[in-house]
């Protein structure tokens, strides 16, 4: 019991850092992700505030997102579920995902 | 408890005819079509008021149903949930708890979603029906549904949620029976408690984990839930719609978009000057010729000048703006219906930003062009409290058709025309385009300065939904307008008569030998020799200062005080008489000051007006006003200095 709470805590210890040593391992972000290939979103580095808009709009982790269009300036517009929602590329940069696997999908 | 079996709350003076009358909510998402409801429901009997203390509106109307009950509707702002991070969740959540003052608990509620996106708007059913009042789920839009291929059983998705489901299209008046059905069975009392809802499918999150990721989890498994209730409920995705794809790849392409988001704001600009000249000309000739008729038709007493000069002239000083006003409100609720909006407010809003702004300050300030308060009522769009203070603070800055006008006189009398590019571009024509450019440049100045100290803030992450482009009824945009006109007409026509009156009295008196004095020893030339040290510096005379102090009411009655002072028949813009007195009167540095004086000065009782309704409080207004006079003055007597 008490080794598999440790090794919880360590395994947060251990993605709390991974996070803080982002330019080391960086991960997938959506503003990187070309036009009309769809992802999945796995984390939201936003303060909990910040992050709650995205949620309500149904931007959580585990949906399926698209970019379908991206503006002059790199902000894109999203389709998540049916719905089209736009935003900044400074947000779209703290969306982590993940490239869906065409043989496990 | 009275008969109707609701409590006795509080009910406030001015609804107390709604005693005894069921109070029902209509809640939903933004662009659910929740207005097109309300509207489709009240027809004309709705009032729009404030919440206390917010801005947020509140829309207000009966339904007559057709066994001739009554209800009361309350048309809720569109919200996303109810965490009360904007004002508009915090009203809706406010409203549904009965902490509104004067507001009962509701009776019911009409929960209203758009079917073609259910899974995403079940998010917010989710919580609505955690509140356990009577509900009715209203699937709006189902005709669309259907035409991309989607599908859902709504029978099913009743038993899943345990309240009562309909589908509707509330454009076409589809399903609006039901929904009347219901509110005469709240009406009568008929519609009690609903039953407990059906068990969960999840159960509740373990307090552990709740604790680790508080706002995802609850989503998370909100989400979850509501998944397994579509897929229950037989929900077929709908293909997306190929109208909206189409319409994006050119309204939001990466080059055209730009482009023709800028001819759009063009033809909107345009349209508020060319299309409204003719019905401003119109109202003029109207307002000035029954003016004259009625003089004729009265003998010379204070009554008559009162009633004319004053009470006349100044309505009509507000009325000669309405056209500019019913066209920018035309335009700003097509674009709006239309799903337009968003898209202009995303393109926009990488340029808004660098200046401190966000993407839907962009109409407002284009607004401003025409008409300031028209333009802080546009305002309202923008979500963010800060975003839309800094906005409508700005605003006045933009170089209004009240100071056309003015401008118009200055620079024929005191700029000699002279070719700067070929024919097309003289010297006069630069100074107005200048004119312009100070004003915007002190806008974009004063969003900075603001934004980085009273309004700091990180700014509201811009984060939009984009609506499937719809065809904008003729109903919904008639009424927008309706309500837009009222608004104006009352707010300001009350101002601007108070001002125009009292004006008109200080030219009245003190009486000598029973007439009016002359304006030299009128108590209005007392008051002008009272500022004359303040704006001597600027190069201006107390007449000036007299000009100046009736121009509160509105700019361009500076013209005709000044030809009241100087003794000039039929003084407007285009009078040579006026031209020559005015050169006369003014050094070449006192004009450019004083032009200087009208591009920054908040020289408007109407923008603060509506400043002060729209703000709540007489705070921002007064600071508005104090730092636009301000600015003038250092800008004008910088001019006087310079020229």
């Amino acid at each position: 019991m008490i080794a598999r709470v440790r090794a919880a805590r360590n395994r947060r210890k251990l993605r709390a850092a991974l996070r803080r040593a982002q330019p080391a391992h960086p991960d997938l972000r959506l503003a990187e992700i070309p036009l009309r290939e769809v992802v999945e979103l796995v984390r939201i580095d936003l303060p909990a505030d910040e992050m709650e808009p995205l949620l309500e709009l149904g931007l959580l982790p585990g949906c399926r997102v698209c970019p379908v269009q991206r503006s002059l300036f790199g902000d894109p517009v999203l389709m998540v579920d049916g719905s089209l929602i736009a935003l900044r590329r400074e947000m779209a940069s703290c969306l982590c995902v993940r490239r869906m696997e065409p043989a496990t999908n | 408890m009275p008969p109707g079996g609701r409590p006795a709350r509080a009910v406030e003076k001015d609804s107390a005819d709604r005693a005894g009358i069921a109070l029902v909510a209509l809640v939903g998402p933004p662009n659910a079509g929740k207005s097109t409801l309300f509207n489709q429901l009240t027809g004309l009997r709705q009032k729009v008021a404030n919440y206390p203390g917010v801005t947020v509106e509140k829309h207000f109307g009966r339904a007559r149903l057709p066994d001739n009950t009554e209800v009361t509707l309350v048309d809720l702002p569109g919200v996303n949930g109810f965490s009360a991070r904007t004002l508009d969740e915090q009203v809706t959540r406010d409203v549904l708890e009965g902490r509104i003052e004067g507001l009962p608990v509701p009776d019911a509620l009409v929960l209203i979603v758009d079917s073609t996106r259910l899974e995403s708007q079940l998010m917010l059913v989710d919580p609505v029906l955690a509140l356990n009042m009577p509900t009715l789920l209203v699937l709006n839009m189902s005709d669309e549904l259907a035409q991309r291929g989607g599908s859902v059983d709504e029978v099913e998705l009743a038993a899943q949620l345990g309240v009562e489901v309909v589908r509707a299209n509330a454009r076409a008046g589809v399903g609006i029976e039901e929904v009347q059905r219901f509110l005469s069975r709240v009406a009568h009392g008929a519609v009690l408690k609903r039953a407990e809802r059906p068990e969960r499918k999840f159960a509740a999150p373990s307090e552990a984990r709740r604790i680790e990721l508080p706002v995802v989890d609850v989503f998370v498994t909100r989400r979850g839930r509501m998944k397994v209730i579509g897929q229950q409920a037989r929900f077929r995705q709908p293909l997306p719609s190929r109208m909206t794809e189409r319409l994006d790849s050119v309204l939001l392409h990466r080059w055209l978009g730009p482009i023709l988001f800028l001819l759009i704001g063009a033809l909107v600009f345009q349209a508020i000057f060319a299309w409204a000249a003719p019905f401003m000309d119109a109202i003029e000739y109207v307002i000035a010729g029954s003016g004259e008729w009625l003089r004729a038709r009265m003998s010379d007493t204070w009554f008559r000048s009162l009633l004319i000069d004053g009470v006349w002239a100044g309505v009509g000083s507000v009325i000669i703006f309405l056209p500019q006003i019913l066209i920018l409100f035309l335009f700003l609720g097509m674009l709006e219906d239309s799903g337009y909006m968003a898209r202009a407010a995303f393109i926009a809003d990488r340029m808004m930003f660098r200046v401190g702004l966000q993407g839907r300050a962009f109409l407002p300030l284009l607004s401003g062009y025409a008409c300031a308060v028209p333009a802080i009522l546009a305002a309202r769009t923008i979500e963010d409290e800060r975003d839309r203070l800094a906005t409508i603070f700005v605003v006045p800055f933009m170089t209004c058709s009240a100071r056309l006008p003015v401008y118009a006189l200055l620079i024929a009398a005191f700029i000699p025309e002279r070719a700067l590019l070929g024919p097309f571009f003289g010297t006069r024509a630069a100074t107005l385009l200048g004119l312009y450019a100070l004003g915007a440049l002190a806008a974009i100045g004063t969003a900075f300065l603001l934004k980085g100290t009273l309004l700091r803030g990180k700014g509201a992450p811009f984060l939009m939904e984009l609506p499937p482009y719809r065809i904008p009824t003729l109903r919904s945009v008639a009424l927008r307008l309706y309500d837009r006109s009222r608004i104006f007409l009352r707010r300001v026509g009350r101002i601007i008569f108070a001002v125009t009156v009292i004006l008109w009295a200080l030219t009245q008196f003190p009486r000598i030998g029973g007439q009016a004095p002359p304006v030299d020893d009128s108590a209005l030339a007392a008051i002008g020799h009272v500022i004359e040290p303040a704006i001597a510096p600027l190069g201006f005379d107390w007449r000036i200062g007299v000009g100046l102090v009736s121009s509160l009411a509105a700019r361009e009655v500076i013209i005709g005080t000044l030809g009241t002072i100087y003794g000039i028949e039929g003084a407007d813009e285009g009078s040579m008489e006026m031209q020559e007195t005015l050169q006369g009167a003014l050094t070449f540095g006192g004009a450019i000051a004083l032009l200087v004086f009208f591009a920054f000065a908040l020289q408007c009782t109407s923008t603060v007006a509506v400043m002060r309704r729209e703000t709540g409080g007489w705070k921002w207004p007064a600071l508005q006003f104090s730092y636009m006079l301000v600015l003038a003055w250092v800008g004008a007597y910088i001019a006087n200095a310079v020229f």
